[in-house]
């Protein structure tokens, strides 16, 4: 061990370098190791450039691991080597050095994170380095003072042999952090050539690099082995434009026939980026990180940007703390998002089902399911009713009720006079008005202040007029309460011109199907014929309409017309706002019904959107909380197994599909349920909330199960093949 | 000379009205408007425009009168009551100001159930406004729209910040005279439209950002 003849001050405070560098290597404890191997291998380039040494490039770690205490480290070149200049440049902050593999490239030190780092994260540490026959020794204390040894100093022959440095050369030495916690020298190995940043040096055939282990003296060299390639996925090279110059991206992506361990900094799958031969900078699949459907990719980008790093008047396009691109440089924006939509683009083809459910049928089922939810998550307490009557009263107290259609009102009874029971009649003044079911008796306690009852109301005869009166049975001395009714036109009976339809404007979901009515003074309607129609487009419906026969005529007749129900669609999708007409003729008699498409009605709830999903995942099914939609993922072994011909079919198939989703709808709706603090999931032990929910959703599923199960298997009925190709 | 008298007669009647008993703040204006209509008819009392006012003034001056003028009747929230309204909205009455106002059929059962709600045999679950939509009350409810005024309401004061202050007062940042002139004008409409809430909470504006300048 050198001896510490004397210091030097250090030039920033030590708490910077807590703050940028010690939080990097704490979170990457292999990086210490990584960036002194590196360092060798730049000072070799640098050396190959000017024309000295050749390949194979040697570096050396030599690892003396102990089981309780941390592992000793020694990193030995035979490259440039240092004399007393250099290594004050190299050991000082926030000057000018030289950087990475390119000699020309130089940048300010205080960014990033280089050998004084390495060196300052070492305990004990010495670098000791031959150039031109004079020996430095130095080291890095904890508070940034620069220790001396020999400071160029004539080496000595068995100096030269202890230290293993024939010519030119460095080691360096020390012990690694408490941080660093890997102990064994196998396993440090094995991280080491798994390490992203690693692997382009490790693949390359110029640079060797071993790992020793000190007490056993066992050699390995470092390799790293990329995932087997079952598919060239995309090989492209293209351009980002940045402040008016082109740079070059060479953009590999592969796939392998087994999902990978993903992301920074010893997974397989992600893209590997880097410049020059193994300045990596980064492991990642952008926006895509994580992604499961992108656990068998991998590949690389190459990133001609030399120039880039070299203009000083440009910040480093890897963040501060070396965790990858910085994702604020303007360079790396567009350079990700030219990545993102190749990604994209592989995703969607990846991904791309090639089934889907039945439109119509999936969005009842949303429907009803959303309704489930609301059930399951709990009522909130009863609107309150517009009036409070000491009594009972109406609600309106007056109504206008069109011929032909029923209209709904409300009798609003005080829980007070239910007490021993409560029974009134209501009857119509007017036998032209009818009251449907006319009697109210509430026997059971009710717990509301207000019971509210709905009557109905209907009537055939316009211009009539009349009251409703509700007389009290029980308690029988209380005093009856009115309401008055008018009976208006029904403008289905007045068509314009006895041919018309009513409305005679409408609207119609984008894509979509509905019936539209056509009415017919009886007086024209002689035999049967046929009545013509033209639609514009984006609308369609049959051209020709035959009347019914004369003995089939009655059902469609209705008081003095004859109503006939039209289908009309609209042709395909993406019409929205655009608008048609739809010309009817019979006889001498025209209408005119216009059409107006609009979009599909979002559907709103819990549940928006389930989807036959071809993505390859560990689960059947699964929700996508943030788009509201539950998935189904079709390729899962378990599906295909009942996935056989006819599978719609195949009882066998529905009910696993129906049981998978239930599952996985009861689930979503209890813990949503919890999310928004409903009163039907209480949770009282809070640190342990995991039993409490289970027993909610067991008792879920067995209450709403069966429900959800006839709808399931309903959807499931309705898988089919996609129509457009995918 | 009958005729005059009955005429004298019909104006004193009005005149000697005097406010209903019983609490009419929490019913809606169109409902009460009917109620004087159905008043004057029952009096024998043809419901002309200006006697509909001054009855519904006189019976209901609370919900009738002019911000800052309780004395004078609105006539302008009359009209919009019997006319815009009553008449022409819910045909609860017929008519208009040249030819007077009647009951309708409708109206009758509406009249019916206003009287109960006047005898508190059936209360409204809604609460009716009282104050006539004027530059005032537009002011202080947008006012008691603003983040500093809920939190106020939520017993959140000291969460509220200066920039919410200014924008409550629908100042800039850098004008405090603004906001003093602003905080003053509103001090005079809370006071009018008499929402002792309001000036509480301006009070609490006043000192947060006037008393802080002082110390």
């Amino acid at each position: 061990m050198p001896e510490e003849i004397r210091t030097e001050p250090g030039e920033v405070h030590p708490k910077y370098w807590e703050k940028t560098t010690l939080e990097a290597f704490k979170n990457d404890p292999f990086r210490i190791v990584i960036e002194l191997v590196k360092n060798a291998a730049d000072s070799y380039t640098r050396l190959g450039k000017k024309g000295v040494g050749k390949p194979p490039f040697e570096i050396f770690v030599r690892f003396f691991c102990r089981k309780k205490k941390q592992p000793c480290i020694e990193v030995l070149d035979h490259a440039e080597g240092m004399d007393s200049k250099k290594l004050k440049e190299a050991l000082k902050y926030g000057t000018q050095t030289s950087m990475g593999e390119d000699l020309e490239v130089v940048t300010s030190a205080e960014k990033g994170i280089g050998l004084k780092d390495a060196m300052m994260a070492l305990g004990d540490n010495w670098l000791i380095t031959i150039r031109d026959g004079f020996i430095n020794e130095r080291k890095k204390h904890p508070d940034f003072t620069t220790g001396f040894g020999k400071e160029d100093q004539k080496v000595a022959e068995q100096d030269r042999e202890k230290l293993g440095i024939p010519a030119n050369g460095t080691l360096i030495t020390g012990t690694l952090p408490e941080y660093f916690h890997e102990k064994k020298f196998p396993t440090i190995c094995e991280r080491l050539q798994q390490h992203f940043l690693m692997r382009k040096l490790l693949q390359n055939s110029n640079y060797r690099v071993h790992a020793i282990d000190g007490w056993t003296k066992e050699q390995k060299l470092l390799e790293y082995k990329p995932p087997k390639t079952e598919k060239q996925i995309l090989q492209e090279t293209f351009e980002i434009d940045y402040n008016g110059k082109q740079y070059k991206i060479h953009l590999l992506i592969n796939k392998t026939n087994e999902g990978k361990p993903q992301g920074k900094p010893f997974g397989d799958s992600g893209l590997l980026f880097y410049y020059g031969e193994y300045s990596v900078v980064d492991f990642t699949f952008c926006r895509f990180d994580k992604e499961l459907s992108f656990s068998k990719f991998f590949g690389e980008v190459r990133m001609e940007v030399e120039t880039l790093i070299k203009d000083p008047t440009e910040a480093p396009i890897v963040d501060e703390k070396r965790r990858g691109l910085d994702p604020e440089h303007p360079f790396n924006k567009k350079l990700c998002n030219a990545i993102n939509q190749r990604l994209k683009k592989i995703q969607v083809e990846e991904e791309a089902s090639e089934y889907s459910f039945d439109e119509y049928t999936l969005r009842d089922i949303l429907r009803e399911l959303n309704k489930i939810f609301k059930e399951i998550k709990g009522k909130g307490p009863l609107p309150e009713p517009p009036i409070k009557p000491e009594t009972f009263a109406f609600y309106p107290v007056y109504a206008s009720v069109k011929e032909y259609e029923s209209k709904a009102i409300f009798l609003i009874i005080n829980s007070n006079i239910v007490k021993d029971g409560f029974e009134v009649i209501l009857q119509s003044t007017n036998p032209d008005i009818i009251v449907k079911r006319p009697t109210i008796k509430i026997e059971e306690n009710v717990k509301e202040e207000f019971i509210i009852k709905q009557v109905q109301l209907y009537s055939e005869k316009t211009g009539t007029k009349g009251e409703v009166i509700a007389k009290p049975i029980l308690p029988p001395n209380l005093e009856p309460a009115k309401m008055g009714v008018e009976v208006l036109d029904n403008p289905i009976f007045s068509p314009a011109n006895g041919f018309a339809f009513v409305p005679d404007k409408t609207t119609i979901v984008d894509g979509g199907k509905k019936k539209v009515d056509l009415s017919i003074d009886k007086g024209l309607v002689e035999d049967s014929g046929d009545i013509d129609f033209a639609p514009s487009d984006p609308i369609s419906c049959p051209g020709k309409w035959s009347l019914p026969s004369p003995e089939n005529l009655i059902k469609h007749t209705i008081k003095n017309i004859v109503k006939i129900e039209m289908p009309i669609e609209v042709k395909g999708k993406d019409h929205i706002g655009e608008k048609a007409d739809i010309s009817a003729v019979y006889k001498d008699k025209a209408s005119n019904l216009h059409v107006t498409v609009i979009p599909e009605p979002s559907i709103t709830g819990l549940w928006r959107h389930v989807r036959l999903s071809a993505k390859k995942t560990n689960r059947i099914s699964n929700f996508i909380e943030e788009e509201g939609v539950l998935e189904l993922y079709y390729r899962h072994p378990l599906i295909q197994k009942y996935m056989k011909k006819g599978f719609n079919n195949r009882p066998d198939f529905l009910v696993f599909v129906a049981d998978v989703l239930t599952r996985e709808a009861v689930k979503v709706a209890v813990s949503s349920g919890i999310k928004e603090s409903s009163s039907r999931f209480p949770i009282f032990d809070m640190d342990h909330p995991e039993k409490e929910i289970e027993d909610h959703i067991s008792r879920e599923y067995f209450e709403q199960g069966p429900r959800m199960h006839e709808l399931f298997i309903k959807l499931a009925r309705e898988i089919k093949l996609r129509e457009e190709p995918v | 000379m009958a005729k005059p008298e009955q005429k004298v007669n019909d104006e004193e009647t009005i005149r000697g009205l005097a406010e209903f008993e019983s609490n009419y703040l929490s019913l809606d204006k169109d409902r009460l408007v009917l109620f004087a209509v159905g008043f004057l008819e029952s009096r024998k009392i043809e419901p002309t425009f200006d006697k509909i006012v001054v009855a519904a003034f006189k019976l209901f001056p609370k919900k009738f009168s002019l911000i800052g003028f309780p004395e004078y009747p609105d006539g302008r929230t009359i009209y919009y009551c019997a006319y815009n309204h009553c008449t022409l909205t819910k045909k609860w009455l017929v008519g208009n100001v040249q030819s007077a106002f009647k009951v309708t059929e409708r109206g009758r059962y509406f009249l019916d159930e206003t009287k109960k709600m006047l005898e508190g045999k059936i209360k409204l679950t809604r609460v009716h406004q009282t104050i006539p939509r004027r530059k005032e009350a537009t002011f202080i409810t947008a006012l008691k729209k603003a983040d500093a005024h809920r939190k106020y309401l939520e017993g959140r004061k000291e969460e509220i910040t200066k920039v919410e202050i200014y924008e409550a007062l629908k100042a800039p940042e850098d004008s405090k005279e603004l906001a003093q002139s602003h905080l003053n004008r509103y001090f005079d409409y809370a006071h009018r439209i008499g929402d002792s809430h309001v000036v509480e909470f301006l009070e609490f504006i006043k000192e947060k950002l006037f008393g802080e300048k002082n110390a």
